[in-house]
């Protein structure tokens, strides 16, 4: 399972961001935080006016380990993955 | 490239376009080439420099939650919805003075500070412009549920309500059927008679109440208020007006009200996220639901967990038969934990929680040892709890009074080193863990009567019924009585049961037994909003509603025919449902559905539909509302309702928010006439619900609306009238004056700074401030009233304290145990963080996330049934029966259902998700003027949980109802399950 800190820790992306130089814009989304909620799909189907059914972002559920038995401590894990077009 | 394309142009191709798309596959794309067309260069953000571009600030509605809404307005069209950054549901920020003024942001078209809107919030765009909106009011010309309708005209629509007559003459078996109108029955003051109720031996001393009493209310999602509640209770003068809390959380606020020792209607209690290092959600599912539900998400992700001053340590214990996104996120990391609990079980993991406190010195003594408010303020506490109160062993099982103590004039009776005293004379603490015999009579104080009844069952015991690891409770209430500021909060899981009270009740014990009550990082209850006022000369509600809530029964028979609900603050409305059809305890006569649908959301609801087709059981129905929803479908009237971005009003905020808050909801599009005021919709011939009741209550001639309806030489005559007249009082000024900065800033906002936030008056420790003025109070951990009560089915008393249960009927009976051989499942249900309960898959943008749900199932169980995900199986309860407008339905009480295999559900669940499976709100086929009205099968995907509810045992037609609070059983009703 991974760990606290598994993820960009906050002062590698302050180094990145204090960098002198051209920059290149890149989306972070911290999957610690993320909440599988989709807010960001309706947000970018809203921003960018696409037809009911097209949606450019979509949030991807990814489930991990089995519980089956209640009487153990249950090893399961969700990872909520949003998948922005990258445009 | 056309870059001209108009929200409502767009939302109807678009619909089009794919309208003929399957259900249960993906969605079909749209034509490339229109696509393209749609899109235009640069989407629907407005740029702000070279368009025409308007911000109003608003309220928003596709959940109960009250965020602000900032609606950018491109040449009279809704482009986007974002939050508004003044409203602290979708923003953090801290202002200069104490009220927020607009140069604390920069909150312009391009301003930086914006906030955030869950999925749903941004989706009210497709709301507003959904081509399954209802146009004109309709009139049946079938059958009640025909889906066959005309248009009518407003007038005829008003009259033929209000005034009755022959109005159904030209249907079959309708011919003769006269019609009383509104007008006649809510002017009708006569007493309630024999004529009306064939169970008058079972009225209350004072009787029914007036025959207008027979006009009955039932609301769904009303953020009307107080316009709505002036219409029911004091313009026709009724106790029915109806809501849907049974089903909802009723229960919650309830208990956390009596315990916390709170005003009525002050919405719950939940954690202080940023200060709270050791949190349990049980039954909560946080991130997904709750209210706020995106801002206690934001608090627990961001404050919890990565900026506030325990973030490092935080632990969240997720105790939940379901592993909701909350546990996804509480075991992201490894330092969290999921608890899957077995429903109905919480009583066990409550009171053994409790038993392992007490046992093990896991309370607060000092503090639970101070008796009243002189010895809390000298220790430094704001507040102080009655556990060290006197209880009789006796029934009715009331406090120990002065005078029965032959002390002198007090409500309690404490003790001081074995010594009785009135509780007000302490100084310092009084005797906690005691009892005493005063004139042979046995006395014991609240905590010892707490210590035994949680003594009952044995850990070991409590974890097996919980289906749970052995030394998992013990564990916990070590980690939670040990932390700096821990707190266990709820919502709908433990309260929507038959012991739904009692468990809450148990769990506000928790948090009190380690003082986190009012606390910075604890438990914080209540919210008070800012208010106004309409005066008038208005009339008052008498007798009792037809769902028997705060009503004593009374009857001359020991006990009654069917349950009243005397604890219950909010009504009771299954059993509304439940008695209508026997003209229990009265007959009725006139039903109004506002925004509102229980033949869709009630469990069994089966009951609902039978009593909505019973022409004499209510002969007058009619429905406000936007969409064809299931309920109005099979009413006799529909009236068109404006969508919540086209009306007027206003809503508080919740817990979380602890500064005060109140947010002005106005229309984002349409008009109003610069002199009438009268509002006109973008649909034209909608209304807003306000003006509706305003003209009914007019035509009626009801006071409290039309001339001097304020007051005299004050005019109500339309909703702006209302709201305009309401903003100018107490804590308002100026009306809707669009110059105000109210109006500017879409509400009243008081600084949300973290000064404003916390007190560090007191030395025992911090307290979160209470906007309103609420500090100083008891807590109740026992509670008289439910002890002085009893069960109008058993003519027994209620229990003052919590008790280990899981299911019980009416009677308080548990359920017979044979039943689980046949039925060795348990129902379950629990919410999307992307959709309402029910009205949300009719906006398509939404339904396109998730375009149908499944019957979850754990592997275990899907391994002995042989089936695999996208597999069908078939389920019934003991009491599901056919329902026509189930496509699932197979005839005989059995429902097919597609299973998905998931660990996310514990095993020995049947688990469905709400929202999905309409069949109303343009799910299905209907015609108005014999043409066929827009409608998408993609509204009606997936499955439905409802007709699955068992019925009470004893009662037979209605879901079991939680006898104190009134709340559903919403989880554990026994299933069978067998492959298709
Ligand atoms: S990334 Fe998307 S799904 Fe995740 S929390 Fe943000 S809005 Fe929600
Ligand atoms: S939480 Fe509710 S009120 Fe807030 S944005 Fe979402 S739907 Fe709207």
């Amino acid at each position: 399972m991974p760990e606290r800190g598994a993820f960009i820790s906050d002062e590698t992306l302050q180094a990145s961001m204090a960098k002198k130089g051209p920059k290149q814009y890149t989306l972070w989304v911290d999957l610690e935080y993320c909440v599988g909620c989709s807010a960001c799909t309706m947000a970018c189907k809203a921003e960018n006016n696409t037809p009911v059914g097209v949606d450019y972002n979509r949030v991807v559920e990814i489930e991990v380990g089995e519980f089956k038995d209640p009487k153990e401590k249950p090893e399961v894990r969700v990872y909520f993955v949003p998948m922005p077009c990258m445009h | 490239m056309n870059t001209e394309i108009k929200r409502r142009t767009f939302l109807k191709i678009s619909a089009a376009a794919v309208a003929a798309a399957a259900v249960v596959s993906n969605f079909k794309d749209a034509e490339a080439a229109e696509w393209k067309k749609q899109i235009g260069k640069s989407g629907s953000q407005p740029d702000p420099v070279d368009e025409e571009v308007k911000i109003v600030r608003s309220v928003c509605l596709m959940c109960h939650g009250g965020c602000g809404i900032q609606a950018k307005v491109v040449n009279g069209e809704l482009a986007r919805l974002t939050g508004n950054p003044y409203h602290p549901n979708t923003y953090d920020y801290t202002a200069k003075g104490d009220i927020v003024e607009e140069s604390d942001l920069d909150a312009g078209p391009a301003g930086k500070d914006v906030g955030s809107l869950c999925p749903k919030g941004q989706a009210g765009v497709y709301a507003l412009y959904s081509p399954f909106r209802l146009q004109h009011p309709l009139k049946r010309v079938g059958p009640r549920g025909s889906g066959k309708w005309k248009t009518i005209s407003w007038e005829q629509a008003i009259k033929e309500i209000c005034h009755g007559g022959y109005l159904f003459k030209n249907l079959p078996g309708e011919e003769n059927r006269k019609v009383e109108g509104l007008k006649s029955i809510v002017n009708n003051n006569d007493p309630i008679g024999k004529e009306d109720s064939d169970y008058l031996d079972e009225a209350p001393p004072g009787g029914y109440g007036p025959k207008r009493n027979q006009f009955v209310w039932a609301h769904g999602r009303n953020e009307q208020s107080p316009l709505t509640p002036r219409f029911v209770n004091e313009s026709i003068g009724v106790p029915n007006m109806l809501n849907h809390c049974s089903r909802c959380a009723g229960t919650f606020y309830n208990v956390v009200e009596d315990v916390l020792n709170l005003p009525p209607y002050e919405i719950g209690a939940y954690c202080d996220y940023e200060y709270c290092d050791y949190l349990i959600s049980l039954g909560s599912n946080i991130t997904q639901a709750d209210y706020p539900m995106q801002t206690r998400a934001r608090y627990l992700q961001k404050f919890g967990k990565r900026v506030g001053p325990y973030a490092r340590e935080f632990k969240h214990v997720v105790v939940d038969p379901r592993f909701s996104n909350g546990a996804a996120k509480a075991t992201h990391s490894g330092a969290g934990e999921w608890v899957p609990i077995k429903p109905t079980t919480d009583a066990y993991f409550l009171l053994g929680m409790i038993r392992w406190i007490i046992e093990n010195n896991g309370y607060k003594k000092e503090y639970l040892s101070l008796p009243n408010e002189r010895a809390a303020k000298k220790k430094g506490y704001r507040n102080w709890t009655d556990m060290t109160y006197l209880v009789s062993t006796k029934e009715p099982k009331t406090y120990l009074a002065g005078k029965e103590a032959g002390l002198g004039q007090s409500d309690f009776v404490v003790l001081v080193n074995g010594k009785p005293k009135m509780f007000q004379e302490v100084d310092g603490s009084a005797d906690l863990d005691a009892a005493v015999v005063i004139n042979g009579a046995e006395y014991k104080t609240v905590f010892r009567m707490l210590k035994e009844r949680a003594q009952e069952v044995t850990l070991g015991e409590g974890e097996a019924v919980c289906d749970i690891p052995s030394g998992t409770i013990a564990r916990i209430a070590k980690e939670f009585s040990s932390a700096k500021h821990p707190v266990i909060e709820m919502f709908r899981g433990p309260v929507q049961q038959t012991n739904g009270y009692w468990n809450g009740q148990a769990l506000c014990i928790v948090n009190i037994l380690v003082d986190n009550v009012d606390r910075k990082g604890g438990f914080t209850p209540g919210h008070a909003a800012y208010k106004g006022d309409v005066k008038g000369n208005l009339r008052k509600a008498g007798g009792v509603s037809v769902c028997r809530h705060k009503s004593k029964y009374q009857g001359k028979n020991a006990t009654a025919t069917r349950p009243w609900y005397p604890l219950a603050r909010r009504t009771v409305t299954p059993e509304f449902f439940g008695s209508v059809r026997m003209g229990y305890p009265y007959k009725i006569k006139a039903y109004l559905n506002y925004y509102n649908n229980p033949v869709f959301t009630m469990p069994h609801n089966a009951t609902v539909i039978d009593a909505l087709l019973d022409l004499k059981a209510m002969p007058l129905t009619f429905s406000i509302d936007a969409y064809m929803g299931e309920t109005s479908a099979l009413c006799d009237y529909v009236l068109p309702d404006t969508e919540y971005l086209e009306r007027l009003g206003g809503f508080k905020t919740y817990p979380p928010v602890k500064t005060r808050v109140w947010a002005l909801r106005q229309p984002v599009v349409g008009s109003f006439d610069p002199k009438s005021h009268n509002y006109r919709a973008i649909r034209p011939d909608t209304k807003m619900a306000d003006d509706m009741l305003i003209d009914i209550a007019k035509e009626c001639g009801l006071p409290g609306f039309g001339k001097d309806g304020g007051g005299p030489g004050i005019n109500i005559n339309n909703s702006w009238d209302y709201w305009n007249e309401y903003y100018k009082h107490y804590d308002f000024k100026e009306g809707l004056d669009p110059k105000s900065s109210f109006v500017k800033l879409g509400g009243k906002f008081e600084n949300p700074a973290p000064s404003k936030q916390y007190t560090n008056a007191y030395s025992s420790g911090d307290y979160v401030t209470f906007p309103g003025g609420r500090p100083v109070r008891a807590l109740y951990v026992y509670q008289q009233s439910t002890a002085l009560n009893k069960n109008s089915m058993t003519g027994k008393y209620f229990d003052g304290l919590p008790q280990y249960r899981t299911i019980i009927d009416c009677k308080e009976q548990p359920l017979d145990p044979a039943i689980w051989k046949e039925y060795p499942f348990q129902l379950h249900t629990w919410k999307d963080a992307f959709h309402t309960q029910s009205r949300t898959m009719n906006n398509l943008w939404l339904a396109s996330i998730k375009p149908q749900n499944y019957a979850e199932i754990n592997p275990l169980d899907a391994g002995r049934l042989g089936v695999k995900t996208g597999d069908w199986v078939k389920a019934k309860s003991p009491s599901s029966r056919h329902i026509h407008l189930y496509h699932n339905s197979m005839g005989d009480g059995w429902y097919k259902f597609q299973v998905r295999v998931t660990s996310r559900i514990r095993p020995g669940l049947f688990s469905i998700c709400q929202s999905y499976a309409r069949f109303g709100a343009g799910a299905r086929k209907w015609y108005a003027n014999g043409k066929e009205q827009p409608h998408d099968e993609r509204v009606g995907a997936g499955f439905h949980i409802n007709p699955l509810y068992m019925t009470d045992p004893v009662l037979k037609n209605v879901i079991m109802i939680d006898p104190v609070g009134g709340g559903t059983q919403s989880n554990g009703t026994p299933i069978r399950l067998e492959r298709l």
